[in-house]
């Protein structure tokens, strides 16, 4: 199968991903639409690693985003989770508090 | 050079050792220093030592059979490939000059330390005399006309300065100035002759050069044959002007008597010895000229003929004893010039030689008078004076009788010489000069003969002579130190003479002037080697007219003055006496007030110069000063014009603008700031979006 295929749907994931974190407004959801992004990139990464000869290129670099995608989903959740202890509410709406 | 005996390549250090005490007497730590005795005792000894290198000089100039003149110079201004230098030269005459300037010198100095030494500007007088001392001795060794006229102008200076040395009385001020303003009139001549010579020689010579003569045939008298006969008619006049301003030759005369205001001292010094004498000296020096070109020696010789006899008159009336002695001087100097004129090239220098001798004695012993006298300069206030200052009066008595050329004393010889070279002079000119007009300057000589005589014992007698004292001040001799130069000087005085007598004339081999140094032969001067016989004729009747001289003057100013005049008076039948009397009257008047010169001077020429000075003045006054004004008021509002930019304009838009616009665009840019991550995030987008979208744009 032609590589443009995987590369129209990995970024056609990514942009849904980012629709997601732009419009949410729970906090968690947010995180979920991050998750998309970067598995819209590692689907990205396998496409064209499907080119190389060398067989593992691109897959070990997937390896290290997945890693890195769960510790900072959990730093994520930690830091909504230390909010929530704070104000009853992780809408983002409120959450303003850098304004001017 | 090798052959010179090492004392000719040292006599620079001749003018060295009075500059150094110059040079040392500025300074208060030496003039504090107690052996010196306030600076005085370094320019003696400054002045000795140049006396005993003279006299070595000398010495050793007199022993080389050989001599051809020493000149050691070095370059000191080079334009391409001429240059111009300076350095030394040593003939008979440097020598001769040398040995008489510092040996008076040294004397003056050593009378100075006595007759000066109340004074509160002690130490500065010597300072000035060694700088004195120093140029002229320069002036002496110069052995190119430009290192000459350097030492000529300082030694105006230091005439200036000396004689305006008591600065507070405005009556020597105003001499200083006139001395000065008028020895620079004739420096005009001699700066007009500088650069004709200058010219001459690069015209006639293909080498430009102020030299006198150098080694390798380039100087100046070097290429005399060659140059044409006007152009050095035209230097040799110019040269005179200067000289004639230099040694107060009638009518640049007036400046001497007017010197007297200074010390005496340094009337002695300067204004009887040596600085009257440079130009004397510069014609002596510069003889080539002016025997190649005839015409100039004829005017000399008038001129120091004219001003010899002219100035004796007004000695006859002058009541202060310095100003008969200033007199005498410019008569004295016309005497040089005239023997200078005639041909008598040995008689002139001669002449200058002991009369610098003598007049120094005269000066100094007038000035041990006045010093006893506690001031008194009038010669009618004194008298009675052989009683109570004895050296003073024999010493003053020895140099009237050299002056007055008393058979056997060093005047009588020089002042013959000079007459019988008169006479030859005269004897030659009766082909050139028509109506036997080439006697006079013989004529002249003479009569100044019989006036010199007279005003001296007429100023001898009324100061020396008679019982007592015409005014109340208790005269007082002098002390040791001003009385030893005076004996020198009157034994030098005395004994000078006898290396110039006419048959035996050590002097005349010494220093004399032949044909062969001159390219044209003509037929008023004759110059040749060997000496001429003595004139008898000329000795007798100079001899006869001064005796006449002392004995009218003593008779008519002896002592129990008013008797006598009345015995006079009595004796002429009435009508004589009446129209004597009136003309005596007149031509005394005239006489007495020196022929009005001082005033036909300021009238024509004082008057002159002030009238385009107060033109300059209004002028600078009323046209350039407006002018300087105006441009200040443009000035002014230019900057006032400026101010009004800078404040309303430039501070307006560049400084206060800016502010203006961070303030205000500040308080717009923060509501940028919302609080609001995913409105961040979108803008974020966005860029990537707009940068991407440019990235394309610009491939």
């Amino acid at each position: 199968m032609p590589v443009i295929y995987y590369v129209i749907l990995s970024s056609l994931l990514f942009c849904i991903g980012l629709y997601g974190v732009l419009t949410r407004k729970n906090a968690v959801a947010i995180l979920l639409c991050i998750e998309i992004m970067l598995n819209a990139a590692n689907l990205n990464i396998i496409a064209f690693s499907r080119c190389w000869p060398e067989p593992a290129r691109g897959t070990i670099f997937v390896l290290f985003v997945i890693g890195l995608a769960a510790a900072e989903a959990a730093v994520g959740l930690a830091i909504i989770i230390s909010y929530y202890r704070k104000s009853e509410a992780i809408d983002l709406d409120n959450i303003n508090l850098l304004k001017w | 050079m090798g052959e010179y005996h090492w004392i000719y390549h040292y006599v620079w250090m001749v003018p060295l050792f009075p500059l150094l005490a110059f040079i040392l007497t500025l300074f208060p730590q030496v003039r504090n220093i107690k052996w010196t005795y306030k600076g005085a005792y370094v320019a003696i000894g400054a002045m000795g030592l140049s006396t005993i290198y003279s006299l070595f000089l000398t010495g050793r100039v007199i022993s080389d059979h050989e001599f051809k003149p020493y000149n050691g110079y070095l370059r000191w201004l080079t334009a391409g490939n001429s240059s111009i230098e300076i350095g030394v030269m040593v003939d008979q005459l440097t020598a001769v000059m040398l040995l008489m300037v510092s040996f008076v010198g040294c004397l003056i100095f050593i009378y100075s330390r006595d007759y000066m030494r109340h004074d509160k500007r002690f130490s500065r007088f010597f300072n000035y005399m060694s700088l004195f001392a120093a140029s002229m001795l320069g002036l002496i060794v110069a052995n190119n006309f430009l290192l000459l006229f350097i030492c000529w102008e300082l030694v105006g200076l230091c005439s200036y300065l000396l004689i305006g040395f008591w600065f507070e009385k405005t009556s020597a001020a105003d001499a200083a100035k006139k001395a000065f303003i008028t020895t620079k009139t004739g420096d005009l001549g001699l700066t007009i002759a500088l650069m004709m010579i200058l010219w001459a020689s690069a015209t006639y010579g293909n080498n430009m050069t102020f030299n006198f003569v150098t080694p390798d045939e380039k100087g100046f008298f070097n290429i005399l044959p060659s140059v044409p006969t006007w152009v050095l008619t035209m230097i040799a006049l110019f040269l005179f002007l200067g000289a004639m301003g230099k040694s107060a030759q009638f009518p640049l005369h007036v400046w001497l008597p007017d010197a007297m205001e200074g010390p005496t001292s340094v009337s002695a010094l300067i204004h009887a010895a040596t600085m009257v004498a440079a130009g004397v000296y510069l014609v002596g020096r510069c003889y080539p000229i002016f025997a190649a070109a005839v015409i100039p020696l004829v005017v000399v010789a008038f001129i120091g003929a004219i001003t010899a006899v002219f100035a004796a008159t007004i000695a006859v009336t002058a009541n202060d004893i310095k100003r008969v002695l200033a007199y005498s001087t410019v008569s004295q100097l016309g005497y040089m010039m005239l023997g200078l004129g005639v041909g008598g090239y040995t008689a002139g220098l001669f002449h200058l030689i002991t009369h610098a001798v003598f007049k120094a004695l005269l000066f100094l012993s007038s000035g041990s008078v006045i010093h006893g006298m506690s001031g008194e300069q009038n010669i009618w206030k004194m008298g009675g004076l052989h009683k109570h200052m004895k050296y003073t009066c024999w010493t003053f008595a020895i140099g009237t009788l050299a002056l007055i050329g008393f058979p056997l004393t060093s005047g009588f010889f020089s002042k013959d010489e000079i007459l019988a070279s008169a006479f030859t002079f005269g004897e030659h000119s009766t082909h050139t000069i028509p109506f036997y007009l080439g006697y006079i300057p013989l004529l002249l000589g003479l009569t100044g003969v019989f006036l010199t005589a007279f005003y001296m014992t007429r100023c001898f007698t009324l100061t020396f002579l008679g019982n007592k004292v015409r005014s109340n001040v208790q005269p007082q001799e002098s002390t040791l130190w001003m009385i030893l130069p005076l004996i020198i000087l009157a034994g030098c005085a005395l004994l000078l003479g006898l290396v110039g007598i006419p048959k035996f004339n050590f002097f005349h081999s010494f220093i004399h002037f032949t044909r062969d140094s001159v390219g044209v032969e003509t037929a008023l001067y004759k110059f040749s080697s060997e000496q001429e016989g003595v004139n008898w004729i000329i000795m007798l009747i100079s001899v006869i007219l001064g005796f006449a001289g002392i004995i009218s003057g003593y008779a008519i100013y002896g002592y129990k003055i008013q008797e006598r005049f009345t015995e006079i008076k009595n004796s002429i039948p009435t009508w004589l006496r009446y129209y004597g009397n009136m003309g005596f009257k007149g031509l005394h008047f005239i006489v007495k007030n020196k022929y009005f010169f001082d005033e036909i001077y300021r009238y024509f020429v004082i008057c002159v110069n002030l009238m385009i000075a107060k033109f300059c003045f209004i002028i600078d006054q009323f046209i350039i000063d407006k002018f300087v004004d105006l441009w200040a008021c443009i000035m002014i509002w230019i900057s006032r014009i400026k101010r009004w930019i800078d404040d309303k304009i430039i501070d307006a838009i560049a400084v206060n603008g800016w502010s203006y616009i961070s303030i205000v665009s500040g308080r717009y840019l923060t509501y940028l700031q919302t609080g609001y991550v995913q409105q961040y995030i979108m803008i974020i987008c966005l860029g990537i979006i707009f940068l991407t979208i440019l990235g394309v744009i610009a491939k």
